[in-house]
């Protein structure tokens, strides 16, 4: 009977052991909630292409045509758009974790635009520009998550580049930072 | 017991942020896009000629058509043997269905024979006042009036420069 006793404290304690370790795995894992509730997933979607509109290519110089943040276009080459073809540019919505800051992170190598017969047209990767703040690349999530990031770049032709259509494919990256 | 479980807390903290900055960066693959056209360009392939002209007492004019008809007032008559009349005909080439505008003279031009001269204005074309680069060629006819003077010298009269038509892209 007193063993039994005694092996009753000794359950009794191990439960009470027990009861405060799990008290205490339950703090932690509290814990590692509130670091997972600031990285909630960030996601970037391409929601506006970019495009720089129609031209003529020029037999003697190489030409520039630039969009920059704000769909508003420059550049030497001349411009023949005719309503046709809508300048823009690029937008990239972000999402993720409200008021966030992140890092927007512009294609490091040079973009091509792919045209009739192998030709090819270039984005330097210097030239890329986007609205955040002037000489950042960190942008900010709103009260509700999310940010649109416009994108401009300028775009070399150079000289007797054949007519047709071009097309290319770049990447852009964000990260909290 | 206790320390084990806060270190394989600590452990699995650590992993789960380890986790979620590997896949905190997401990026997007965007498309560019651009089209360039062919340059337009003008090629005359008919000089504009009005033909055998008789002049009278009185001042009078030739008007030649874009379509290369000829109509005469005043004291100017068109004799039977007209000669060869043609109006201006122009090869506009470039973008496929793409419009352009066309300039023409916008003063008068001087023909010349010898120490004569004579006068062509009002010149019109057709299309007018733009084309449309239907396959990428269009065909641009240039008419004028040719201004004769009473009882002007009789000569083969022609321009010492040729006159220009442009045409661009609208």
């Amino acid at each position: 009977m007193k063993t039994l006793r005694t092996l009753l404290v000794i359950a009794i304690a191990t439960f009470g052991f027990a009861t405060t370790s799990f008290g205490q795995l339950s703090a932690t894992v509290s814990n590692a909630q509130t670091t997972a509730t600031v990285f909630t997933p960030i996601t970037l979607t391409n929601s506006t292409t970019l495009k720089f509109g129609t031209f003529v290519s020029d037999a003697v110089d190489e030409k520039t045509v630039i969009i920059d943040a704000n769909d508003t276009r420059g550049g030497t080459a001349t411009a023949y758009d005719l309503g046709q073809t809508p300048v823009s540019s690029a937008i990239f919505k972000v999402t993720g974790t409200p008021n966030a800051t992140f890092n927007f992170t512009l294609p490091a190598t040079t973009t091509e635009l792919g045209g009739p017969s192998g030709s090819k047209l270039s984005i330097a990767s210097s030239s890329w520009v986007t609205n955040l703040a002037s000489g950042t690349s960190v942008g900010t999530l709103s009260a509700s998550g999310s940010l649109d990031v416009k994108v401009g770049a300028t775009l070399t032709v150079p000289k007797s580049s054949p007519a047709g259509n071009y097309s290319g494919t770049y990447s852009i990256s964000v990260n909290y930072n | 017991m206790r320390s084990v479980v806060k270190a394989v807390s600590i452990i699995l903290i650590f992993m789960l942020i380890g986790s979620l900055h590997t896949s905190a960066q997401v990026s997007a693959t965007a498309n560019a896009s651009v089209t360039l056209i062919t340059p337009i360009a003008i090629t005359k392939t008919v000089d504009m000629n009005f033909g055998n002209v008789a002049v009278g007492a009185s001042p009078g004019t030739v008007v030649l058509a874009p379509a290369g008809t000829r109509t005469a007032t005043g004291g100017v008559t068109l004799p039977v043997t007209t000669g060869t009349v043609t109006a201006a005909s122009f090869t506009v080439t470039g973008a496929a269905n793409y419009t352009f505008s066309i300039s023409l003279p916008s003063s008068s031009i001087t023909l010349k024979s010898g120490a004569n001269s004579l006068t062509v204005s009002t010149f019109l074309s057709t299309p007018t006042p733009t084309g449309t680069l239907t396959g990428g060629t269009a065909t641009l006819n240039v008419g004028a009036t040719l201004n004769v003077p009473a009882n002007q010298a009789a000569g083969v009269y022609t321009t010492d420069t040729p006159f220009t038509v442009t045409v661009n892209y609208n």
